[in-house]
């Protein structure tokens, strides 16, 4: 017999949560919407309380994928020597460092630090369009995976510290100027783990209907 | 808030890795294929081969650790300077050129940090304390090591940045080295170590030994 013809769906009980550490059993119902609650064994933190309506993320969405555009366009360093200026964007410069020897090193900063984001603001525009209409989107389930799986590698944050670093390292040599790319990472970043660190919860429940 | 503080292997339940929905049949899907209801994800109760592929991971990125901090990161010819640099060479010329704070800040990122993950997943995957204190301090520890690892990338990016602001002068010149290949493959290895260990075979050990 093969085993994996025998498939089944279990029985659900959406009225309960488990501690996602210790496995300690919650009711959902006695939670109040919204509170955060911390489980009473292991400490850790069960429900992130959903601190956005769906609008509000979605909004905050859009705002995140305009300044990942400013980002990515608007030149992060301007340097200057004797007189000639050159500014470098973002992209400019991935794709400058992709031509030379530093290819690996190019398509790992540039997946981490535009792939990534980009791939998920664009999952997160499209899904929660959907979802601020009061319906789940087509490959709704994909598309969480997706999220799901690339939650831990988007690193807006750690890039902000590298570019303001980097500066430093440079204008020992060169005389180097913020360009006004650095702000709108600075203000990307706080907004990347707003909406990729949202509850999920309300989605998933939309996505399972009224029933 | 609780349901009598019971835990879900007493009741026969599982959760849903994706979607967190719980369902009946934890005893089940060990050896049958069971589907999420919700969202039609099989239903697995631990990760799989949670301690073995964490520990294959912090080993391999313990064993790259070394070449990475022997292997210079960056090659910069600047002002008619040529230098190769390495990780650690990159922190005492920070630190000697006076931005102390820049130095801390690499030193924090690209050694601190792999060096508190390789200590911290070393403890959890080889520590069998089960007190209920001890239980408590290691899912801590391990939300801990989830949370700081990415930020030993900032080295990668600095590097990344470094040389690729540089491609557009004519007077300097900025290559990144192998090393900072191995230096990178050990930032994915150890958070690759740390997603793949489960936090929930800790409090296991708790219901096994009593």
């Amino acid at each position: 017999m093969h085993s994996a013809l025998i498939m089944s769906v279990a029985r659900a009980h959406p009225h309960l949560m488990l501690c996602e550490h210790c496995e300690e059993i919650y009711d959902r119902t006695l939670m109040v919407p919204g509170a955060s609650y911390y489980c009473s064994r292991c400490g850790s933190r069960l429900a992130k309380g959903s601190i956005l309506s769906v609008q509000a993320w979605l909004a905050w969405t859009i705002t995140s994928a305009c300044l990942f555009v400013f980002a990515n366009t608007f030149p992060v360093a301007i340097i200057s020597l004797d007189g000639l200026n050159s500014k470098a964007t973002v992209l400019q410069s991935i794709s400058a460092l992709a031509q030379g020897p530093g290819t690996p090193m190019a398509i790992a900063a540039g997946i981490v630090i535009i792939g990534i984001p980009g791939f998920q603001i664009a999952l997160l525009l499209w899904m929660l369009s959907f979802a601020a209409l009061g319906k789940p989107c087509p490959y709704f389930v994909v598309i969480m995976r997706c999220l799901h799986l690339s939650r831990p590698w988007g690193m807006t944050e750690v890039f902000l510290l590298g570019v303001l670093v980097a500066i430093v390292k440079l204008s020992s040599y060169l005389h180097v100027v913020i360009g006004a790319g650095v702000v709108s990472i600075a203000l990307l970043a706080p907004l990347m783990v707003v909406i990729t660190k949202h509850d999920t919860e309300e989605l998933w429940r939309l996505y399972e209907g009224p029933a | 808030m609780t349901s009598g503080g019971k835990r879900a292997n007493e009741l026969d339940l599982v959760a849903c890795s994706l979607c967190g929905m719980v369902c009946d049949g934890r005893s089940e899907c060990e050896t049958h294929r069971l589907d999420c209801p919700r969202c039609g994800s099989a239903l697995s109760v631990r990760k799989r081969h949670s301690h073995a592929r964490s520990a294959a991971y912090l080993i391999a990125a313990l064993v790259l650790y070394i070449p990475a901090n022997v292997y210079p990161v960056m090659y910069t010819k600047m002002l008619g300077n040529e230098a190769d640099s390495t990780i650690i060479g990159g922190i005492v010329e920070f630190w000697e050129s006076g931005s102390w704070d820049i130095a801390l800040l690499i030193f924090l990122a690209s050694v601190a940090v792999p060096c508190t993950k390789f200590i911290a997943l070393g403890y959890l995957l080889w520590n069998r304390n089960a007190s209920e204190h001890a239980l408590v301090s290691k899912t801590r520890l391990l939300k801990f090591v989830e949370g700081i690892g990415y930020w030993s990338m900032l080295d990668v990016l600095v590097v990344a940045i470094v040389a690729a602001l540089i491609q557009f002068q004519a007077l300097g010149e900025a290559e990144p080295r192998l090393g900072i290949v191995f230096f990178g493959s050990v930032v994915v290895l150890t958070m690759l170590s740390a997603l793949s260990f489960d936090g929930r075979l800790t409090w296991d050990r708790k219901v096994d030994h009593g």
